[in-house]
């Protein structure tokens, strides 16, 4: 027999996890730390990467200089200055990938504590349906 | 009034019937008008311009994600820049990397502001989208708008400074590098154009957000009248030459612009016809979800008033 309760309730669960629901049951698999502990790490990858394209450019644009000092300049403290600048970008970067994805993991935890709520209910509903005919049967 | 109100009722409903059909003809007519606004402002590589690569480009993107729209026109501007100059390629695609790396892992689903924000400063209504994306996106969404307007004047530099850069020799690739990239950093007035845009975002979303009446139409002229002031300021400050008159007629043209937008778009829900499919142990279900219209609009009955023949034959007789 159908049930339309309980069909109403899954066309809902299954509406929430094509459009939204998808990110968010990502998401909720994951350990809060795991989770932004990877995003962070992806962050740090990719704002690497930005600095190494932003640091070549800088040395590219100054070439002829560059080529023509390296010689004379003080090479440990230009690697220096690079690195601690390096290192200031990525700390920024870093903290303001970790406020994001620690919110947005606390706001997908929220919204998946209704689906959860759905999915205790929809389990309830089967349990009921099966009992009942069961007691038919008998 | 109420023939607006009920003409947006039909739309919406018109919508949500026919939902699966008219987004990819959207996001088709979207991608053509892109790629055509791209060709026509820096249509170097005449290959790119052929009406059938177009075509295809654009019917590419009708049934892919909205996001291909932008890698698309991110990857046609490229191809102009490489006929146009090397060098300007080079720094557009690491104009363009560098907001890809380091925002858009952020925030995906903006990525059509970005699109956006350049078309607008093409058709010359760039101050629709500080206030549009005010209303209906975040404080973060100030990026992507600024991110647009990056794009838009890397591009419009290059191709306006095409006679500077054709005098530099051929073996002159880092002078040529350099002057591009002196002219980006020396922009002042894309400087003021992000300041400004960034402070409008912002200001228009916390007014819209206040518990007062009209707080979307407050936000909408607050944002522009700010928007306008910056600019000017800035013009002031820094002689960047904004036409006035421009940036006070294009304000109150965006103005208007969004107030219908509001009206037909921002405030009205087009929920979406549903397709799901799901099972249990005893059936497979294929559930097409179709949204409640709450308030209907009203069909037009044509009600025809005949005169008995009779009464008309009367009538003639006296």
């Amino acid at each position: 027999m159908l049930n339309e309760e309980r069909i109403k309730l899954m066309t809902k669960m299954a509406c929430y996890e094509a459009d939204e629901g998808k990110k968010n049951v990502a998401i909720g698999s994951y350990f809060r730390g795991d989770y932004i502990g990877l995003q962070v790490i992806k962050s740090i990858i990719s704002g690497t990467i930005a600095f190494v394209i932003i640091f070549a450019m800088y040395i590219l644009y100054d070439f002829e200089v560059f080529m023509a000092d390296i010689y004379k300049m003080d090479l440990f403290g230009f690697a220096k200055t690079a690195i601690v600048d390096y290192l200031i970008f990525i700390a920024s970067y870093a903290m303001v990938s970790y406020g994001v994805y620690t919110y947005r993991y606390t706001k997908a935890r929220r919204s998946l504590k209704n689906y959860y709520n759905n999915l205790k209910k929809l389990s309830y509903l089967y349990d009921k349906e099966v009992k009942n005919r069961d007691y038919k049967e008998i | 009034m109420t023939t607006l109100l009920v003409y947006r009722e039909q739309l919406k409903k018109f919508y949500s019937k026919y939902e699966l059909y008219i987004t990819p003809v959207m996001k088709f007519l979207l991608a053509l008008l892109t790629l055509v606004m791209i060709n026509s402002s820096i249509g170097y590589m005449g290959e790119l311009k052929r009406f059938v690569v177009v075509m295809v480009l654009s019917l590419m993107c009708s049934f892919l994600p909205m996001n291909f729209i932008v890698f698309v026109a991110a990857a046609v501007t490229l191809g102009h820049l490489y006929k146009f100059s090397l060098e300007c390629m080079g720094v557009a695609l690491v104009v363009f990397l560098l907001l890809f790396i380091l925002y858009f892992r952020f925030s995906p689903r903006d990525t059509i502001a970005v699109l956006l924000t350049p078309l607008c400063f093409i058709l010359k209504i760039p101050y629709v989208m500080p206030i549009a994306m005010g209303l209906v996106g975040t404080p973060v969404s100030a990026v992507s708008v600024a991110s647009g307007a990056v794009a838009y004047y890397t591009v419009s530099y290059m191709t306006n400074s095409a006679s500077m850069l054709n005098t530099f020799e051929d073996d002159e690739t880092l002078e040529k590098f350099r002057y591009v990239v002196d002219g980006l950093l020396g922009n002042k007035a894309m400087f003021i154009t992000i300041v400004a845009f960034v402070a409008t975002v912002v200001v228009v979303y916390f007014i819209r957000r206040l518990s007062v009446d009209y707080s979307w139409t407050i936000a909408m002229i607050t944002g522009a009248l700010l928007d306008v002031l910056i600019l000017l300021f800035g013009d002031l400050m820094y002689n960047t030459k904004f036409s006035i008159v421009g940036v006070i007629v294009g304000s109150v043209v965006s103005v208007l612009l969004v107030k219908v937008l509001e009206f037909f778009v921002f405030n009205v829900d087009y929920s979406r016809t549903e397709f799901v499919q799901f099972e249990d142990d005893e059936y497979y279900y294929y559930v097409k979800a179709v949204p409640k219209n709450t308030v209907a609009a009203p069909q037009k009955r044509v009600k025809t008033i005949r005169v008995p023949e009779k009464a008309v034959r009367q009538q003639k007789r006296d």
